[in-house]
């Protein structure tokens, strides 16, 4: 189960708002790379897994991401905190407005909401691992790629964090795939799938 | 950290940093269970946060609902800001 | 001995001895396995516990571990 810390695993002080940045941002809310799709896809993934090791860096990253999922959201929230009508119309916020005022939903920076579609938890720990590495270098780019768009350092700092996390995850991902592989025949790592055949585990 | 009452954003950025290298040896720890440096690095920040949190607790008031402290008398949990608010000690 | 410690000193040969793509033909069954990593895989390099970031810097930066210590050059429109 999960307890909750009143705190930002990293802070988020933001003075100067910034709908254009937030409308951008929001990506790694609601995105297809974003925090809450790769909390969901490990969360999801760890219930089948036959290898402790696996289950618990599913476990505990798939919980440090909401995490960073809360600082995404601090972010615009305070990106956009107070916004006068003429600031969201002047900046285009306004059709993302109309829907939510400034509350925040998620979706990707170009509209498309939340959805499960963008993870897979395929049951089988080599190609559910090779999924969260690949979901750690999609989080990184997409950080890359909001770092070449923002100038407010009181913005890029925790941003910054969060794209080191994915290459920390990446790392660990990588291991827990080098587990599966030990506890596997190296002759034939898919000979079959230790999460489903039996017989054979 | 004893003699003086320290500030409520000092003692954050305290236990910010301690739960960060928690954090960081605990995934480690995750791939690693046998390391037995990570093990006794993950011990000395786990306490080193565990103290600061009762420490905060006690004169700011709960970061978590387990540090609630029983002398006080209403059930400050609830006390702004809250974390997303960008205020002074969060 | 520790999986840990045979795998480690696995990907240190590894990354010496890896025929690269471009070299010349090589007999596909005797390379079947170079030093214990089959075809058909993909292999991250375990990591070892060495120094640690002070923890002021590391959380500042987002790791406690140097290694894993790779920032982003391109911030803001221009690479440096």
């Amino acid at each position: 189960m999960w307890n909750y810390e009143k705190r930002l695993q990293y802070p988020v002080k933001i003075t100067k708002t910034n709908p254009k940045m937030a409308q951008v941002i929001i990506s790694q809310f609601g995105g297809p790379d974003g925090e809450l799709a790769a909390s969901m896809r490990y969360l999801s993934q760890r219930y089948t897994t036959p290898y402790k090791e696996v289950k618990g860096i599913l476990t505990d990253i798939g919980t440090e991401e909401l995490a960073h999922m809360e600082i995404v959201c601090a972010i615009v929230y305070q990106l956009t905190k107070d916004l006068s009508i003429e600031e969201i119309e002047r900046s285009g916020f306004d059709k993302y407005y109309v829907d939510h005022t400034l509350g925040l939903w998620p979706q990707a920076a170009g509209g498309t909401p939340f959805t499960a579609q963008v993870f897979q938890s395929k049951g089988d720990p080599i190609t559910d691992l090779h999924e969260d590495m690949a979901a750690e270098q999609k989080a990184r780019t997409t950080y890359d790629n909001i770092l070449r768009l923002v100038k407010d350092p009181e913005v890029c700092d925790p941003i910054r964090f969060l794209r080191q996390r994915e290459i920390v995850h990446f790392q660990r991902f990588g291991e827990a795939l080098r587990i599966v592989q030990d506890n596997l025949d190296s002759k034939n790592f898919y000979a079959f799938n230790p999460s489903f055949d039996k017989t054979m585990k | 950290m004893r003699n003086e009452q320290i500030s409520r954003v000092k003692l954050m950025e305290w236990i910010n940093m301690y739960s960060f290298a928690k954090d960081d040896a605990v995934l480690y720890l995750d791939t690693h269970p046998m390391d037995m440096e990570a093990l006794d690095y993950f011990y000395k920040y786990s306490k080193l946060r565990n103290e600061a949190l009762e420490e905060y607790a006690r004169l700011y008031g709960p970061l978590t609902v387990d540090t609630a402290d029983s002398n006080k008398q209403k059930w400050e949990w609830i006390d702004e800001p809250w974390p997303w608010e960008g205020k002074e000690g969060c | 001995m520790s999986r840990y410690r045979t795998t480690n000193a696995a990907s240190r040969r590894y990354s010496n001895q890896m025929p690269m793509r471009d070299s010349v033909k090589y007999d596909t069954k005797a390379h079947d396995n170079y030093d214990g990593f089959p075809l058909g895989m993909a292999y991250v390099p375990w990591q070892t516990w060495n120094e640690v970031y002070e923890i002021d810097k590391a959380f500042h930066t987002g790791t406690i571990f140097p290694e894993l210590d790779k920032g982003f050059y391109c911030a803001g429109g221009g690479c440096r």
